[in-house]
């Protein structure tokens, strides 16, 4: 359904450098189908979401690449086209659904907004649509009279959600929609993203920073660092075999029930802003599995396990059990 | 024991008022709140949004006043001590927030941030006083002159931690300070959190919605629901 080949999406500063954000991006993503984007804040996760859905701001764009959506490279659609796409055929959820929604019109006004710019249906029908729509994402109807301010986080993500539904598009990018919610909201919005996906049967990008949210409702993750892709593979088998040092460190910082008071928690020492981008491994700064190698050449993606994929030196010059050993 | 203790709250109660086109509605955040915190002990208020934490915080920090119940922070009833005893008392908190891109002004140097503590205090310090500060949050003396926006979320939170305890308070009260972070920068911001609690021995109310966090830092955990505060150690959990 959709195929990103080597996309590269660079920004232009006020000099007129050009500096590539996300480099050689490549992914395949099915009908009905998950796929986590995980990586750091700045990994470039949104930004090659926005390039989806051709909301890029002006000074960064798309130097490279494709991306196929059933078929048809989106990147050479006219404005007219790629706006007939959004909406119907692909839709967004953001992160913070309080600024994405306007806080002077009621939620009844958001709704009807989509349907009077991109349907011929009367008022009534909208209405009834709107109706529809709410019941699945299990809002009251008394809602629709409320202002953004009026309602929960949770509350605020539903209608994002219906507002991305209301086309019923056969993609839905969601940009960490549950990163501002308290534990048991983001477990329903889970929930009921996943509902709605088997009722519309439609593909999700699920992009967040959070890897357990990502295992449970994702078929497939994708690690990025700095722009680049480093791992790639189902959801099981990347957590039962990190194959890239970063990968692991971030499985190894996540706090769960399990870990023992007093002894310091796992770090991945530095940022990624402290490490070059433009030789070598992009990681190879906060890297402690580093050679010679890895600050000559960009590690490529292999596949190192069975459709499991990785840009990594070490991992691939020691076996498994050396490897989990050496981790 | 008592002269350890930091925070004290009894029986607080609060009642906002909720104005309709047609009547007022009363809505009960906090139904007698208690809380004791000893020094260097670390204790969790947990529970889900809107539940009373961040108003339990703002009636700490005098920020909202109680409907009645007692606050004692370092042994002084806040409602019967005097306005400039009080404004001492509260120079011994320090609080870092949730979203440590909106907690620092963006336009102040990260000098002008850390000195406004002593300034508002009208206490002396020296350059080497902030430069010290931000070595023990691993951050370096040239950035003194950087804003905000030049560094990234987790170093943003450390300048925050910096600030909050430049004036070595006794009592750090934590909103949430990891909830806005990566799962790498947040092992970085929790260890180094422990490691400043070993250091200066100060009490930790650490506010969070994640329990597996709040169990891994915390001795005992309190849990907020519907304005009632339940107490547990955090090995019951």
């Amino acid at each position: 359904m959709l195929e990103v080949k080597n996309l590269t999406i660079s920004i232009k500063n006020k000099k007129g450098k050009i500096f590539p954000l996300v480099k050689n991006l490549s992914y395949k993503l099915e009908g009905g189908k998950t796929l986590a984007i995980v990586g750091e804040s700045g990994c470039g996760k949104t930004i090659q979401a926005l390039s989806l859905m051709g909301l890029l701001p002006p000074n960064i764009s798309v130097t490279q690449g494709q991306i196929l959506f059933e078929g048809k490279n989106i990147l050479q659609l006219s404005k007219k086209e790629r706006r007939n796409l959004n909406g119907k055929e692909m839709a967004l959820v953001f992160q913070d659904a309080l600024t994405a929604l306007n806080p002077v019109v009621t939620i009844r006004e958001h709704l009807l907004e989509v349907f009077a710019a991109r349907t011929d249906l009367y008022l009534d029908e909208a209405e009834e649509e709107i109706k529809k729509l709410l019941e699945q994402v299990e809002l009251p109807q008394s809602i629709l009279s409320s202002y953004p301010h009026q309602i929960s986080g949770g509350q605020r993500q539903r209608v994002m959600l219906a507002l991305a539904l209301a086309l019923k598009p056969k993609l839905l990018i969601a940009d960490e929609p549950t990163t501002a919610l308290d534990v048991n909201t983001q477990e329903q919005i889970l929930k009921l993203i996943q509902k709605l996906q088997k009722t519309y049967k439609m593909a999700v990008i699920f992009i967040t920073h959070d890897l357990i949210l990502a295992k449970e409702i994702a078929d497939k993750i994708l690690v990025l660092y700095s722009g680049n892709k480093i791992e790639e593979a189902q959801a099981n088998e990347l957590f039962s075999n990190p194959l890239h040092p970063y990968t692991y460190g971030l499985f190894k910082s996540i706090i769960t029930k399990d870990t023992p008071k007093g002894i310091p928690l796992f770090e991945i020492y530095g940022s990624p802003r402290g490490s070059s981008r433009f030789y070598g491994c992009p990681f190879k700064n906060r890297c402690k599995k580093t050679s010679r190698v890895c600050f000559k050449f960009v590690p490529p993606l292999e596949e190192l396990r069975p459709h499991h994929y990785c840009a990594c030196f070490w991992a691939k010059s020691v076996d498994s059990q050396r490897r989990l050993n050496g981790l | 024991m008592a002269c350890n203790t930091v925070l004290e709250l009894r029986e607080i109660k609060k009642t906002y008022l909720k104005d309709s086109l047609l009547h007022k509605q009363k809505i009960e955040v906090l139904k007698g709140a208690n809380l004791t915190l000893q020094q260097g002990r670390t204790l969790a208020l947990i529970g889900p949004s809107g539940c009373g934490k961040t108003t339990l915080l703002k009636i700490i920090l005098g920020l909202e006043k109680q409907d009645s119940g007692v606050i004692k922070l370092f042994g002084k009833d806040t409602l019967q001590t005097p306005k400039k005893e009080l404004r001492k008392a509260m120079s011994k908190i320090g609080v870092i927030f949730q979203d440590p891109y909106s907690a620092l002004d963006p336009r102040q140097t990260i000098e002008q941030i850390l000195s406004e503590p002593f300034i508002i205090n009208k206490r002396p310090y020296t350059k080497q006083t902030l430069i010290h500060a931000l070595k023990e949050v691993s951050l370096s003396e040239f950035d003194l002159k950087k804003y905000p926006h030049q560094f990234s979320g987790g170093q943003r939170q450390r300048i925050n931690i910096a600030r909050a305890l430049i004036l070595k308070p006794e009592l750090i009260i934590a909103d949430e300070p990891t909830s806005a972070l990566d799962v790498s920068v947040q092992a970085q911001i929790v260890n180094l959190l422990t490691r400043m609690q070993k250091k200066y021995n100060f009490a930790l109310l650490f506010i969070s919605h994640n329990l597996a966090l709040c169990k891994y830092l915390c001795q005992n955990i309190v849990s907020v629901k519907q304005g009632i505060l339940t107490e547990k150690s955090g090995d019951e959990l």
